[in-house]
């Protein structure tokens, strides 16, 4: 998702920036902007730095703790999980993240696995090797790929093999959106990209 | 006297002889010890349970990787970036050739496991696992990296090297190539040496 920072930094105050990125979110999702007054406010008529301060600050505490809370703003795309050789019990899932407000992607897990983590792949002079991530940094407007030979959701224990025209189901938690639900269709065992 | 003469001018001789067999072999010797030996004879065993050798694929370009089943990425990428080379390869190149997959987890990849998940990436891909001590000996004539590391929850994965491995249809090592070509590169570079 393209979806570039529409206005300039603060200097010093990330914290609030990242606070007013979170409020521009619903439009970006196409839904409604909270609020509209405040931003523009903070924005238009910034009489002095106290008042905009504040105004920030309120931004901050009425706003900004309930709408993460309430809905991620970590968004999700391009999901897919690569189907499983006959009697495999592990499997890998892909996808595409980005957001408006800087973040970490810190958990995993699935229905359809006894146990789900966060992996890197790493290439180096010829060798190859797993390691456990414990987070995945999201910075703010950039895109964090998932893809084959990189990070990926390692699934262990599968339920059941995983079948093309299937959907593997992976939930994800944040430090700060919301958990985002999502549903990766299965590509055959020899794809290494997400459906077209 | 001259038995003993004789004798003297027989092991001189002998040293002669002994010095140009040193000097014709010597280069051969220099060469072999500087080009690396890579790959040799083995015994594993396929996805049937049969016992196989190297013996076996004579005959046929072999591109041999090392790897295992609980490799959820590495593995399967390479794998299915092989099968998407060989898809661009002439259907006869395609008949001359075998890849096989050789576990590095052999305490997990039993031979119907590693057999079936090899044969998914297509039908010229055999899945070879053994003993520990057969998969170590095949390890260290083909000179490949292979190490557990564990992971959080008691799991682990296994550290090891991701290069393919090209053997001519006498047996004989080839070339190595790196996994991370793409497909269209890996399939010039099979037909470029012949394959």
């Amino acid at each position: 998702m393209p979806s570039t920072p529409r206005r300039t930094l603060i200097p010093g105050g990330s914290s609030v920036d990242s606070c007013l990125a979170a409020l521009t979110l619903p439009p970006l999702r196409g839904g409604p902007l909270p609020l509209p007054q405040a931003r523009e406010r903070g924005f238009r008529q910034p009489s002095n730095s106290a008042t905009f301060s504040i105004i920030a600050a309120l931004a901050f505490s009425v706003l900004a703790a309930p709408a993460g809370a309430q809905q991620p703003t970590v968004a999700v795309h391009d999901a897919w999980a690569r189907a499983t050789a006959p009697g495999q019990t592990v499997g890998a899932v892909y996808m595409t993240l980005s957001t408006p407000v800087s973040d970490s992607l810190i958990g995993v897990s699935s229905p359809d696995a006894g146990a789900a983590m966060l992996h890197r792949t790493m290439k180096m002079n010829g060798m190859t090797g797993m390691s456990d991530v414990d987070s995945v940094p999201i910075q703010a407007g950039r895109k964090v790929i998932l893809a084959p030979n990189g990070i990926h959701v390692m699934l262990m224990d599968l339920k059941h093999p995983l079948m093309p025209g299937q959907t593997v189901e992976v939930d994800l938690t944040f430090s700060n959106s919301a958990s985002v639900h999502v549903k990766a269709p299965v590509q055959p065992i020899t794809a290494s990209a997400p459906p077209a | 006297m001259a038995t003993r003469q004789g004798i003297v001018a027989l092991i001189a001789g002998g040293i002669v002889l002994l010095g140009l067999a040193v000097a014709a072999t010597l280069p051969r010797l220099t060469q072999a010890s500087s080009a690396p030996s890579i790959g040799g004879p083995f015994t594993l065993v396929d996805g049937a349970g049969h016992s196989v050798t190297d013996r076996d694929y004579r005959g046929k370009w072999r591109l041999m990787y090392f790897g295992y089943t609980h490799c959820p990425d590495a593995c399967p990428t390479t794998l299915s970036d092989i099968g998407a080379a060989l898809d661009k390869l002439p259907a006869a190149a395609r008949q001359k050739l075998v890849v096989l997959f050789v576990t590095v987890d052999p305490a997990r990849d039993t031979p119907q496991v590693i057999g079936a998940y090899a044969r998914a990436f297509g039908p010229e891909f055999v899945g070879l696992t053994a003993s520990q001590a057969a998969i170590t000996a095949v390890e260290q004539s083909f000179r490949v990296y292979a190490a557990r590391h564990e992971l959080k929850g008691g799991d682990y994965a296994m550290d090891h090297s991701s290069i393919i491995y090209v053997m001519d249809p006498d047996g004989h090592f080839v070339t190595v190539l790196d996994d991370s070509l793409k497909p269209a590169d890996l399939a010039q570079h099979l037909e470029q040496l012949g394959a």
